[in-house]
Parts: C-alpha cells; sequence; structure tokens
C-alpha cells in the first residue's frame, strides 16, 4: 500500500498566453508509504495547498492544469491499484473520500453551516455505500465517539454549536468515516490554538496507529512537522528543495532555505538565547520565483553566486539508501556531501 | 519601582449579561475579564498568554477604552484613565497593533491615508495632501519600507508589509505604550521574524512598553520580560519570563508550557 508521485507538473495560467504560466508544482516526486507521516513544510504561497488539491485532482480546472506526470495509488483494503491521472471522473469519484480523504484547513469555513454535523457525515458514507439511513447513522455515531465527541448527542448539533476543535474533530471524522487508505491533511492545526492543536494532533496520530491510514500533512510550521511526521518535504516555490527523515532534516539541515526556516524560529530549548535578534530571509516569494532555469530560492538565499543560476534538480546524499523516494535528498548546488552547505 | 509604572490595571471587570430566551428573566452574566490587577512598567515587554476565549482580548479593549468596563479602575502614569478627558490625550499615548494585516487596513484608501489619518486626528499635521504624502514617508522610513508605497493601496502590499504599515500608524503618534494582539500569528515564520526584530529595535529605540497578547510561548520567551498568564477571565499567574519557564507555579501555567514543550520537542514525546 503506498502512494507514488512520479514527476508531477502543474501549471496555473494567468492571463491569454503562455507567458502568464507558471509550474506551482514542478517535476515532484513525493510517496507515502502505510502507517506514515509525511509533512510538506513551506511557507506561504508555495504551492503547497495546492500540491493537497492537485492529488484529488480537485485544482481549479480552466486556469491549472497537469502537464505530465503520474499519481500511482495501491490501496490493498479497497482492492484498488490506478493511476489517479489517467481516472475517468465517475471513477475519480470512487477515489475522493473512499481511498483518498481530506482534512482542509479552517474548520468553521468547510462545514455546511445549515446542515447539522450527523448529517453532513452519512451524507459521506451513503454516496459511496449502499447502505440504509440507520446503518449510515450507527457509524457515523461510532466515529463521533472515537473522536472524543458524545456521537448521540451531538449527532444534531450545528456546526456553530461547537468550538473550533470539536469542529475540526468532526472534520476529521468525516475523513475517516470510510476507511481511507490515505489521508491528505491541509494545515489542520492552523486554526486552532496550542491545546487544542495538541489534542488534535495526538488524535491524528492515534487515528494512523490504528487504521495504518499513510498521512500526507502540510503545514507550514516546522514544530508540528517534527512533532507528528517521520518524514519532510521542504517545500518552496512549487519544488522540493530538500526531503528526508524530520529529525535528520531539522537536526542537520542541508539547504538554505531549510537553514534559514529553522534559524527564524525562537525556541523553547534551555540553551536558548531570549532577545538576540532572530534570523531572517530577506524579501518575499514572487511570481518570478516560479519561473525556470535559476534555482528558485536564488532572489533570497544568502549562500547565492552565480553558480546557482543553473538549477541543478533534487539530488539524493551519497550514503542515503533508496535515494530519493524515501532517503535524504537536497536540491542546492553549493551542497556537498562532505562538508553540507554551511 | 512606583514612578516607573506606565499601567496600572486594578480590580478590573467586565461582565457580558445575556439570555437564553427573549422572556428569560433571570440575569446569566459571562465573566470576560474578572478582577484583573497588574502593573506594566516603563520600556518593558509585558506578555499576556492564554487560550481562545480566555479574555486576553477584551482586556485590551478595555484598556483602550473600546468597551466600557463594568467596575474597576486603570492608571496611566497615576491619572485616572479615562478617554473622554480631552486634556490628556490618552488616545495618543496608548495605540494598538492588530491581529490580522489583512482585515485592519481600509481596502479603499491609500497607504499615506491610513498611515496620516491618527496625525491628523490628534493634530499633528494638517489635513493637507502635500502634507500627509510628506508624513506617511518619513513613517514609512521607520518600519523599513520604501517612500513609494505610500501611494499604494493595501491590496498590492503582502501579508509582513501590511504589518509594517500598522506598525507605522501606530507609531505615528509616538505612543508611549503599544498593545500587540497577537502581531505575527497571521504572518508566514521568515516574515514574522522580520517583525518581530523591528519591534524589539523600535522599542530600544523609542522606550515604549508593550503588552504582547499572544498564545505562542515561543515568542514570550524570546521577548517578554514578564508573564501574566490568563484562564478563564482570571489571572493566574504573573512572573518574571526566566522564573515561569523554569518553574511555573500554577497547574494550568504547567499544563500550557507541557503542551507547547510536545511541540518543539521530538516526536518519541507524543
Amino acid at each position: 500500500m503506498a502512494l507514488e508521485i512520479n514527476n508531477l507538473t502543474v501549471e496555473l495560467c494567468a492571463g491569454k498566453d503562455e507567458s502568464g504560466c507558471i509550474n506551482v508544482v514542478d517535476s515532484l516526486f513525493l510517496s507515502v508509504k502505510e502507517g506514515e507521516v509525511v509533512s510538506i513544510v513551506g511557507e506561504s504561497g508555495s504551492g503547497k495547498s495546492f500540491l493537497g488539491l492537485s492529488i484529488l485532482k480537485l485544482n481549479p480546472q480552466g486556469v491549472s492544469r497537469i502537464v505530465s506526470g503520474e499519481i500511482k495509488i495501491s490501496c490493498k483494503s479497497q482492492n484498488v491499484e490506478a493511476d489517479i491521472l489517467k481516472l475517468k471522473p465517475d471513477e475519480l469519484t470512487d477515489v475522493r473520500g473512499k481511498i483518498i480523504s481530506m482534512i482542509f484547513q479552517d474548520p468553521n469555513t468547510s462545514l455546511n453551516p445549515v446542515m447539522k454535523i450527523g448529517e453532513q457525515i452519512t451524507e459521506a458514507i451513503l454516496t459511496h455505500k449502499k447502505i440504509s439511513k440507520k446503518e449510515a447513522k450507527d457509524i457515523a455515531v461510532k466515529y463521533l465517539n472515537y473522536m472524543n465527541i458524545d456521537g448521540l448527542a451531538r449527532f444534531n448539533s450545528y456546526p456553530y454549536e461547537l468550538s473550533g476543535g470539536m469542529r475540526q474533530r468532526v472534520m476529521i471524522a468525516m475523513a475517516m468515516v470510510l476507511n481511507p487508505c490515505f489521508l491528505i491533511a491541509d494545515e489542520p492545526t492552523t486554526a486552532l490554538d496550542v491545546t487544542t492543536s495538541l489534542q488534535v494532533l495526538k488524535l491524528i496520530k492515534e487515528i494512523k496507529e490504528k487504521s495504518g491510514v499513510g498521512i500526507i500533512f502540510i503545514t507550514h510550521d516546522l514544530t508540528v512537522a517534527r512533532s507528528i511526521s517521520d518524514r519532510t518535504y521542504v517545500f518552496y516555490a512549487g519544488q522540493v528543495m530538500e526531503s528526508g527523515n524530520t529529525e535528520d532534516i531539522i537536526n542537520n539541515p542541508a539547504h538554505p532555505y531549510t537553514i534559514s526556516l529553522i534559524k527564524s524560529i525562537p525556541s523553547l530549548s534551555p540553551d536558548y538565547v531570549p532577545k538576540q535578534k532572530l534570523f531572517n530571509i530577506s524579501g518575499y516569494l514572487t511570481k518570478d520565483d516560479f519561473k525556470n532555469g535559476k534555482c528558485r530560492f536564488y532572489s533570497r538565499c544568502f549562500k547565492r553566486d552565480d553558480g546557482c543560476l543553473n538549477d541543478i534538480g533534487l539530488r539524493n546524499f551519497p550514503d542515503s539508501e533508496n535515494g530519493g523516494k524515501y532517503g535524504r535528498a537536497v536540491r542546492c548546488i553549493k551542497f556537498n556531501s562532505r562538508g553540507g552547505a554551511k | 519601582m512606583e514612578n516607573n509604572v506606565i499601567l496600572s490595571v486594578s480590580g478590573v471587570s467586565k461582565h457580558y449579561k445575556y439570555y437564553k430566551t427573549l422572556f428569560d428573566i433571570r440575569k446569566n452574566v459571562i465573566k470576560a475579564v474578572d478582577g484583573v490587577s497588574f502593573d506594566v512598567y516603563k520600556n518593558e515587554i509585558f506578555a499576556v498568554v492564554g487560550e481562545t476565549g480566555c479574555g486576553k482580548s477584551t482586556l485590551s479593549k478595555l484598556i483602550l477604552g473600546l468597551t466600557e468596563k463594568t467596575s474597576g479602575k486603570i492608571y496611566f502614569k497615576g491619572e485616572l484613565l479615562d478617554y473622554k478627558n480631552k486634556k490628556n490625550d490618552f488616545r495618543k499615548k496608548i495605540q494598538i497593533l492588530f491581529q490580522d494585516p489583512y482585515s485592519s487596513l481600509n481596502p479603499k484608501k491609500k497607504i499615506y491615508k491610513i498611515i496620516s489619518y491618527p496625525a491628523v486626528r490628534n493634530g499633528i499635521i494638517k489635513n493637507k495632501k502635500k502634507d500627509r504624502i510628506e508624513f506617511a514617508a518619513e513613517q514609512l522610513k521607520v518600519v523599513g519600507l520604501p517612500e513609494t508605497i505610500a501611494l499604494n493601496y493595501p491590496h498590492m502590499l503582502s501579508g509582513g508589509q501590511r504589518q509594517r504599515i500598522g506598525i507605522a500608524r501606530c507609531l505615528s503618534v509616538r505612543p508611549e505604550l503599544l498593545i500587540l494582539d497577537e502581531p505575527v500569528s497571521a504572518l508566514d515564520v521568515s516574515v514574522s521574524a522580520q517583525i518581530l526584530n523591528l519591534l524589539m529595535d523600535l522599542k530600544n529605540e523609542t522606550g515604549m512598553s508593550y503588552i504582547f497578547i499572544t498564545h505562542d510561548l515561543k515568542l514570550v520567551r524570546h521577548l517578554a520580560d514578564r508573564v501574566c498568564v490568563m484562564y478563564g477571565g482570571k489571572i493566574m499567574e504573573i512572573a518574571e519570563t526566566d522564573d515561569f519557564f523554569k518553574n511555573p507555579s500554577h497547574p494550568y501555567s504547567k499544563s500550557l508550557l507541557e503542551s507547547m514543550s510536545f511541540l518543539t520537542s521530538t516526536r518519541r514525546n507524543l
């Protein structure tokens, strides 16, 4: 059971001619195994949410187009093996929710405010399974209980009657109710505060251990990624800048972008000196950064020189097994296996 | 130490009444802020921490006089804080920086108008276009933005630039106390580092005091001199930052600190 994305390129166009087009996702390789949490870390505008949508082919039609690549899924419990990009529309409907489901960022806007939460959950079940409404209700109540919500009492509640954390848990219940093989969580904790986001993270981890679902966790917060994920992909301007084991990346970052990201977060560790100047990445992520040719981080990098004007692609660490799929890889010409790009 | 107190809040409460149904005769009361007392010293960063709904933002509204307090008194430099009293110009001395730079700037006004409005309102400059643009350009320099954007609209700027505009607007009347209501929670990590550095520099230059409202303990550790923990409208603990992180005394502070350190530690601890 695995989800594998090979060489995926998604184009987003503004204006009438080709010049307005940028690759929001550019020749991307990504893989998720059973029972594994993979996080995608990057700042806003880097295309990470767009990637999440593209995996389910939910990217806005008309302005964006999947140019090339394949998204292979194999799911034993549902007996499915397919390439999502080659599926017909009705087959795609079977995949969405049943094999790959998604939790969206903001629970306040992604639940229907005029539908009871129980109805919203049973709707998801009845779309995919031919069972009676009563059976569907039983399943929904079971899953709500599982999320630490009193299922029977809350079945007839409207979203406005719930707190933010509870709403997010309803969203997770809705995503898990069909027992999917993969879950895409798009910033599930960003709208919540510290104590509730902790509960939600613990819940996601628990679900993963019980059901063996493979999770793609999209976040902009390295500390959240660290607490939950096995592997991390650092995403910038539509490209993976660095990938590998989460702990390795945080303890020993190789790409200048990852290094700057880690330096710019104040830490809670005992040897941290407060009130010093924080490191900051100069400038902003702009549309021009998405143009091919030079390294996409070039304009903001603190280590740039003329060598960076040629993009070298993602290169594996020489000593890592499996190469770019599961091992460590970095996209920086400055990096060599001996010294690192420090 | 007494002379160094810039803001003194004593026993301030805000109770909201509500009715469960239209014909409800009982008075149900929510105590959003309940008997809160603390002092803020000169050139100090005083952090207020707590989860959503604990009354942090209500407290800031009370200090700013945006909502009427139910009881209690607030003193600013020893004088009773009363915004109706025009003599003291309290509006000029206390300013706030809002959380969300996307909704706190008027989308229909140009940047120079946004920045210079408080100055015009307080009679620092005349309400003439030329004066206002000049004044705005000066303020933009302080926060490290190019003068040329004075004629732009907010939608033309990025999140970090907008938050800088917000800071420029607060600082334009030279306040002595600045309330920061979650100033970086809507921004990216790299941008929030820029804003935090700017705020630190400005504090050291001007000698302002900050009341820093947040739920992110990492920022508190990084910036604050003293920490105040709120829960359910009441203050649970006030402590020096170092002491707080070494040895939190209230159970709620402990649980808050635990949930934070969980996020920063390795995943094995989950």
